[in-house]
């Protein structure tokens, strides 16, 4: 079975390092992007299987990101969770009104819950597949 | 008018009116009966005077046939006649003989004429006439004779013009007709008047024998005219019904209308067609009239006179003479029974008036005199003589008018006295409430003195307020009830671009547009609020002001109700201020805010997930020292991003830039679900939480569920974390009529007394709160206080150090609105 590929779209390099190292660790394909056009080419190129996308990002933020991915018809389908500091309920709300399909704030979460996240979210998508 | 005028006024009138129609109906009818009757009288005695005429001219002629008839006068004419025919031998005889006749000298008797004048006939005619003259006393006849069938004289009383009368007009017509009258006629040879009747005569056997004629002497006529005339004079009243008055006048004419004799200046044979007799035609005989009235215009003065027209009747058997006799009387004379009869009247009709007016002032008196009476009593009355009796005892109604005015007087008199008494005594009130009054009018004196006073310190403060309200930093505006602007100062006028004079009695919004930032639609719920309610309300978060110039400046601020002592709301003072700088500096710090906390919790994360690799030994296997440190560092850093994200919501809450999602929410249904939540933390503290719903379920109210949620959550989670072990915390819900109460009580620590005054200060801990909890930021209660009044709700406590703390919060059954905060996109 080929490795789930995640597009990791954070800025910051220590988070994306820590995220990157436990995502790998825990057996996904994941190519790290640092801004928002980064982010967007990322996704075109590798089609991932999944996007955590950040919000503050450099160049376009997280939500024009997903806008635009969510108008281009060859990635309008890839699954995208919101991982984000801003834990406003606006935040969270516009960020799924906009098509992500979850919105973890990572300051309330540590990294396990994090990549348990990840793992249940495969879980689940997996299952219809498989029907 | 005084009624006495009046009423005799009006019997004068009716008696007037009375003698006015009599005057004309009877007097006017009685006249022209009288008129005609002495009209038709006149006539009469014109008629009765021409049949005596026809009767003196007939009896003449009657006496003669019967003397023609005579058998010895028949005798002699026979004997003449057969003496003629001896003597008549040749044919030219009566020729010769008349020829003979005529040319004899006027005076001259011929022995031809005499034997005819003295022959038998002419004898016994000539006694007859002798006879006649000496019964009448004057001559009656002038001269008569008998001529024979041939038309020759036979016996005359005297000489005759000529001897042959047969180529005569008269002696044809009367051979032919048996009568023949001429008119009257002037005899030249007697030298009178004369009317010659010519008779024919016949013998038994109705053979003509010739002609007689017979001049009858005018005068016989004359004088039966003068007798009447004469009568006229004389004798007083006759058989006409009437005075012959003594102006009479007859005329008589032929039927030619040639005058025969009149008793008036006219002359023999005149022709009066045109005079006389055209009074009684009309154009046409037919409208024949028998008398007449006119005015002669002639004489001077105009006289009127009247005129009656007789015709000859005839007499037996003879016909008419074809006469007319006219009488012609003056009418002041012959009508004076008419002016007698019109008098007459005039004096009834006045001595009736005057009679009916002697009644009417007898009557007038009647009436009018207790009426008078009754009059004078009113003067005496109105000048105060209320015990005046009118005492009339007529029955009549001005009697019950009289008696009922007494009646009146006398209940004016009691009512009066009873007034008077009343008066009186109001009058002793009066003059105990006047002098009371006075007492009071002093006093108000000295208080309106004060008042003076006062008023001038008033325009000091009124020119002190002026002055305060201009001066002010902020824009004020006051209105009246009815919308209109009765201040403007100057910080308004600078704001809004508008000029105080543009503004000042406009209503406000005509002039000041206070509208939503995000619609443009008008807001001016505060200033609606403020009037209606008559309450203090604050302009709703980012209205726009668009000033004179069409900027759009945000404004702030707050409107108050303007009350009379009453309470009614007579205008409202509007604050308001521009708030863009505010703004921008509100902006700039909640950037800020933002900015700082992402920045802090990004290394913050950094931290805590580093750590947690470290601890999960991803990084080789760690020492216990060093997993100890390095789980303090794992804690440190959750609390330093429970306290970045406490401060970012305080700084949200203090902007009010939250997100209200409003919901119906079932309270008792989240306060117990939040209570399951805390399932760990309940465990940790061994303590017990029991929850007591309302007695009255509560309705479903509108709230924003995670507000209420933070609330509910903070209060629990303070509760628990501040209880003994083995403590209990009761969480309790109860309904009121407006607000429901959720009470958190708990029997820990409690708070110190002289430190619950400070207990919902930002970051405030109390000691010994401290020592319990240390990871406690000091923004729980904060922040919940914060959140409470942003939902219209209060919050309050009771503690006991070392006994425990209760908190009671109350939230409105009506919810929360909507615009209390907003929160920016």
């Amino acid at each position: 079975m080929p490795k789930q590929k995640i597009v990791l779209v954070e800025d910051d390099e220590t988070l994306s390092e820590v995220l990157y190292s436990e995502l790998t660790e825990a057996g996904f394909d994941v190519t790290p992007a640092f801004d928002g056009n980064e982010g967007l080419k990322q996704v075109r190129e590798k089609k991932p299987n999944l996007v955590l996308l950040d919000i503050i990002l450099p160049e376009k933020t997280g939500f024009e990101v997903l806008e635009e991915l969510k108008k281009d018809p060859s990635t309008q389908k890839v699954p995208v969770i919101i991982l984000s500091l801003l834990g406003e309920d606006d935040d969270i709300k516009k960020g799924l009104k906009l098509g992500a399909d979850d919105y973890i704030v990572k300051s309330s979460h540590a990294i396990a819950e994090i990549v348990e996240k990840v793992k249940n979210f495969f879980a689940k998508e997996s299952h219809p597949q498989a029907k | 008018m005084r009624i006495k005028v009046k009423l005799i006024l009006s019997f004068f009138f009716v008696i007037f009116s009375a003698g006015l129609i009599g005057y004309f109906w009877i007097g006017g009818i009685a006249q022209n009966d009288l008129k005609e009757s002495i009209g038709q009288g006149a006539v009469v005695l014109g008629q009765e005077t021409l049949d005596k005429i026809d009767i003196t001219i007939y009896g003449y002629i009657d006496r003669w046939r019967a003397y023609l008839y005579n058998a010895e006068t028949k005798e002699l004419l026979a004997e003449l006649d057969r003496d003629f025919k001896k003597n008549a031998d040749t044919p030219d005889y009566i020729q010769q003989k008349n020829q003979e006749w005529i040319s004899a000298g006027a005076d001259e008797i011929t022995p031809f004429m005499k034997g005819l004048i003295e022959n038998d006939l002419s004898f016994k005619l000539r006694e007859r006439v002798a006879y006649y003259e000496e019964k009448e006393g004057h001559s009656v006849f002038s001269e008569v004779f008998v001529t024979n069938a041939e038309g020759v004289n036979l016996a005359q009383t005297g000489k005759t013009t000529d001897y042959y009368q047969a180529d005569e007009e008269w002696w044809q017509l009367a051979k032919e007709k048996g009568l023949h009258i001429e008119d009257v006629s002037y005899d030249e040879s007697s030298k009178t008047y004369s009317i010659n009747i010519c008779l024919r005569i016949d013998d038994d056997s109705g053979i003509f024998l010739g002609v007689m004629k017979i001049a009858l002497n005018f005068q016989e006529i004359i004088n039966t005219i003068k007798e009447l005339e004469a009568a006229a004079g004389a004798v007083q009243g006759t058989d006409f019904g009437f005075d012959l008055p003594d102006t009479a006048h007859f005329i008589l004419a032929t039927s030619q209308g040639k005058l025969i004799y009149s008793t008036k200046q006219y002359n023999f044979g005149e022709d009066i067609n045109n005079t006389i007799l055209s009074k009684f035609f009309e154009g046409d005989e037919k409208l024949h009239k028998d008398y007449t009235v006119t005015i002669d215009k002639r004489v001077q003065p105009a006289t009127q006179e009247l005129f009656a027209n007789a015709h000859s009747r005839g007499y037996k058997d003879f016909p008419n003479l074809g006469w007319f006799l006219v009488t012609q009387y003056d009418t002041k004379e012959i009508f004076r029974p008419v002016y007698e009869l019109r008098n007459l009247i005039i004096y009834i009709v006045v001595g009736m008036m005057a009679l009916f007016l002697a009644i009417a002032f007898y009557l007038s008196s009647i009436i009018v005199g207790p009426i008078k009476k009754l009059y004078e009593g009113t003067i005496i009355i109105e000048q105060g003589n209320l015990n005046y009796k009118v005492a009339t005892k007529n029955q009549d109604e001005v009697g019950q008018l009289s008696r009922s005015f007494d009646k009146m007087t006398a209940s004016i008199k009691k009512s009066w006295d009873e007034v008077d008494k009343k008066v009186q005594d109001q009058t002793k009130e009066i003059r105990q409430a006047n002098e009371k009054l006075t007492d009071q009018q002093r006093a108000l004196l000295n208080v309106l003195d004060d008042v003076e006073k006062e008023k001038d310190k008033v325009v000091v403060e009124r020119d002190k307020v002026d002055t305060i309200v201009h001066s002010i930093g902020d824009g004020v505006f006051v209105i009246n009830s009815n919308y209109e602007i009765i201040l403007f100062n100057e910080k308004a006028s600078e704001i809004s671009g508008f000029a105080p004079e543009e503004a000042l009695g406009k209503k406000y919004f005509e002039v000041l547009k206070f509208v939503y930032e995000k619609d443009d639609k008008v807001n001016d719920k505060f200033v609606q609020d403020a009037m209606g309610k008559g309450e203090i309300t604050t302009m709703a978060n980012h209205t726009v002001l668009i000033a004179k110039d069409g900027k759009r400046v945000p404004v702030a601020d707050s409107a108050a109700p303007l009350k009379d002592k009453n309470g009614k709301v007579t205008g409202c003072v509007v604050v308001f201020r521009n708030v863009a700088r505010e703004r921008e500096i509100n902006q700039m710090k909640s950037d800020f805010v933002s900015v700082a906390s992402h920045q802090l919790k990004t290394p913050l994360t950094a931290i805590g997930w580093i750590a947690e690799r470290l601890l999960g030994n991803k990084a080789g296997k760690l020492q216990k020292k060093q997993k100890d440190y390095l789980l303090d560092i794992y804690d440190s850093n959750k609390r330093m991003i429970r306290l970045v994200n406490d401060l970012l919501s305080v700084s949200r809450l203090e902007e009010g830039k939250i997100r209200i999602e409003l919901k119906l929410l079932q309270v008792e249904e989240i306060v117990d679900g939040l209570i399951q939540e805390q399932k760990d933390l309940r465990e940790k503290c061994k303590c017990q939480v029991t929850f007591e719903g309302p007695k009255e379920k509560l309705p479903l109210i509108v709230f924003d569920e995670s507000l209420l949620r933070q609330v509910v959550h903070n209060l629990l989670t303070n509760a628990i974390r501040y209880s003994v072990a083995g403590g209990h915390v009761s969480v309790k819900l109860e309904k009121r009529t407006k607000d429901f109460i959720l009470t958190v009580a708990d029997d820990g620590i409690g708070i110190p007394k002289d430190k619950q005054h400070r207990i919902f200060e930002k970051f405030f801990r109390a000691d010994n709160a401290q020592k319990k909890q240390t990871d406690g930021t000091g923004l729980g209660l904060y922040i919940t206080k914060l959140i409470v009044e942003t939902m219209g709700g209060k919050i309050w406590f009771k503690s006991a150090e070392n006994k425990g703390t209760t908190f009671y919060v109350s939230l409105p059954l009506k919810g929360m609105k909507n615009n209390v905060g907003q929160l920016t996109d």
